[in-house]
């Protein structure tokens, strides 16, 4: 999860090589007005090349509407944005992106091959390619090959799910917009469907995925941004968003009471908040789990070193990490205020370790 | 100028009439065509000598017992058989159509569709000669038919039905402009589909302008539907035209151009018109 050296990642294919690395993304000052609706309240968003980047917020936060207005398909008010480089509504740069829209309406008298057939034409695949290629973008999402050649409008909304996300992966954008793409689908399914996202991101394609799962965002993105009532409150890669400045220790139970006090002298508070988080960590009843504050590993080391010599048995250590929920629901909780900084905050106990 | 990719336009009109061809509506088209030229096949009775008429039976009447010439005997058939193709066939290509550019405009649809590699005026375009390539089809199919049939009755060789289907799809094409701009405007089939039979009620009514103006004395209203109907392509004068290529009369191409190029020029005014709705919205 180092995302700082994603930034500095080039992509290495398309038009855009030879000339110098653009912003996959870049919006400034973006704002969409639907009637009496201000959806978007001028976001500024840069999204790197070669990025998994990651857009939350509540429902109507304005993430769908920014991403309509990244593609082109609705046109902003004010302010100006650039995708790969380019115009949205630039044909050619349309070409290096695929698209899963929100609620994706497949011709139902279309079959999954054909659908993608059509897509893989608008796209400029050579004929002789674009039947391969759809049967292996089919069997890359999971979709049982049975129903390949079925109408779609039969298809259960996993199906058509995995369907339309086949369809954004044709071609093998360079920018790959996905908006809620494991809505319907099962748990499983959500786990294969994630491996395909991050194989593509591994190839050098810019992610740009929008998701109310946060494991989901968690466990794919690199970078993220949460919207809330049409602005950008927080914004930045996850691995200094999600800092804190405290390792999590647990030890074995010890049977003495003086243990505890050794390992509390030596700086390691012991933390029982999971305790109280009902159904969290229950399996902590033979674990003393303490909360280590600062960032020096030698330091930490020298503690640990006492704390063992004192008789104490260590089964784990881990940086502790800020949850994406708790950064969702920190960057809320000033309504409308100026953008937090979580990494500054630490006052909550709900934040998990993560080993 | 926009450069249009003529590609991106054929891969449009393709999906349409890809689409259209599994739907209801379109079976329907073509089940009540193949029904029309079975009764067509059972019902008509010619006795045909070298190459004249000794008897014949349409739909079971005996139709006279005179021997005449064929073509001579068939004359009216055909001209009954362009009328009917234009203006039953006008008015079912009206109705099977109207849902096709509101639902490629759906939401989950559009959204598709504007991000991939197509400029909203080809998707309009491409929607338009793909509405057009689907009416073709059932025409060259009704048409074909007719003329296998006569075929086969009669060992006759003519061009005529084709003339009075070709009327009909020129008609068709100029209709379908209204109807797309309206269909793009409000996302709806119904409202598409009122459009395109007010033009045809137009259309006819055109011919008889005067009676038209009969209507109304009031100077402003009388005004208002000269203007309106100006440049109503005049179908009457089309399905004339048709009937009249039908029955064997010779085309006045001076008179006919004029008309077809009308018509045509009505069916750009209403594409351009829809390509600026969907090019100036948001979906
Ligand atoms: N076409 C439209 N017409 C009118 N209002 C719209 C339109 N599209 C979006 N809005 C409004 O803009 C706001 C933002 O909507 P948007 O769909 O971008 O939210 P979202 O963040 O994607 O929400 P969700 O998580 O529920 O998908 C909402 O208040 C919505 O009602
Ligand atoms: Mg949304």
């Amino acid at each position: 999860m180092t995302a700082d050296d994603d930034d500095v990642r080039l992509c290495d294919h398309g038009p855009m090589s030879a000339g110098p690395v653009h912003d996959a993304v870049s919006a400034t000052g973006l704002t969409k007005r639907f009637g009496g609706v201000q959806a978007v309240r001028g976001i500024s968003l840069t999204v790197p090349a070669g990025a998994r980047f990651g857009l939350i917020g509540q429902n109507g936060a304005g993430k769908t509407t920014f991403i309509k207005m990244m593609l082109g398909i609705c046109r902003h008010d004010e302010g100006s944005i650039r995708v790969l480089g380019s115009d949205p509504e630039d044909v050619s740069v349309r070409r290096r992106i695929g698209y899963l829209p929100e609620r994706l309406a497949i011709p139902p008298s279309f079959s999954a091959l054909a659908f993608l057939d059509s897509v893989a034409r608008y796209k400029g695949i050579a004929a002789e390619r674009r039947r391969g290629e759809c049967r292996d973008l089919l069997q890359l999402v999971g979709l049982e090959e049975s129903a390949w050649d079925r109408k779609t409008g039969g298809y259960s909304k996993g199906m058509r799910q995995r369907t339309g996300l086949a369809a954004a992966l044709v071609g093998k954008p360079d920018l790959l917009v996905l908006d809620e793409p494991t809505d319907g689908i099962d748990p499983m399914g959500r786990r294969q469907i994630r491996d395909v996202i991050l194989d593509v991101a591994k190839g050098g394609a810019t992610l740009f995925l929008n998701s109310h799962l946060l494991q989901e965002t968690e466990k794919v993105c690199d970078h993220v941004a949460v919207l809330h009532q049409g602005q950008v409150v927080v914004a930045g890669a996850l691995s200094v968003l999600q800092r804190k400045d405290s390792f999590r220790v647990a030890f074995r139970r010890p049977d003495a009471a003086a243990l505890v006090a050794v390992a509390n002298e030596q700086g390691f508070v012991v933390d029982d908040s999971h305790e109280r988080d009902a159904g969290h960590h229950h399996h902590d009843a033979d674990r003393l789990v303490t909360r280590f504050t600062g960032t020096d590993a030698g330091a930490l080391s020298q503690a640990l070193a006492r704390a063992i010599g004192a008789g104490l048995v260590v089964v784990e250590v881990a940086p502790e990490l800020v949850e994406l929920e708790t950064i969702l629901m920190r960057s809320m909780a000033p309504a409308g205020g100026a953008p937090t900084t979580p990494t500054t905050t630490t006052t909550t106990t709900t934040d998990g370790a993560r080993p | 100028m926009i450069p249009l990719s003529p590609t991106t336009i054929g891969a449009v009109a393709r999906d349409v009439l890809k689409e259209a061809t599994s739907s209801k509506m379109m079976l329907a088209l073509l089940l009540t065509i193949g029904l029309f030229l079975l009764a067509l096949t059972l019902s008509l009775d010619l006795d045909v000598v070298d190459g004249a008429l000794a008897g014949s039976r349409i739909f079971g009447r005996a139709a006279g017992t005179a021997i005449v010439p064929v073509d001579v005997f068939l004359r009216p058939a055909f001209q009954a058989l362009a009328w009917v193709t234009f203006y039953v066939g006008l008015l079912f290509g009206i109705v099977a159509t109207a849902d096709i550019a509101p639902r490629l405009l759906q939401p989950g649809r559009v959204e598709h569709l504007l991000a991939l590699p197509i400029r909203r005026v080809e998707l309009v375009i491409g929607t338009y000669l793909g509405v057009c390539a689907i009416c073709a089809i059932a025409t060259v199919f009704a048409v074909g038919g007719v003329s296998l049939v006569l075929f086969a009755k009669a060992k006759m060789v003519t061009v005529a039905p084709a003339a009075g289907a070709a009327m009909a799809f020129v008609a068709f094409a100029a209709i379908y402009g209204v109807m797309m701009a309206v269909g793009v405007l409000f996302r709806s089939a119904a409202l598409s589909a009122g459009a395109g039979l007010l033009t045809y009620i137009m259309g006819v009514a055109v011919s008889e302008k005067n009676v038209m103006l009969m209507w109304t004395t009031n100077k402003p209203l009388r005004t208002v539907l000269e203007v309106v109907s100006a440049p109503i392509p005049n179908l009457r004068a089309l399905a004339d035209v048709g009937a009249g290529a039908a029955a064997g009369e010779a085309v006045a191409l001076q008179a006919v151009l004029p008309m077809v190029g009308g018509a045509a020029a009505f069916a750009a005014c209403g594409v351009l018109l829809a390509a600026a709705i969907v090019q100036s919205r948001d979906y």
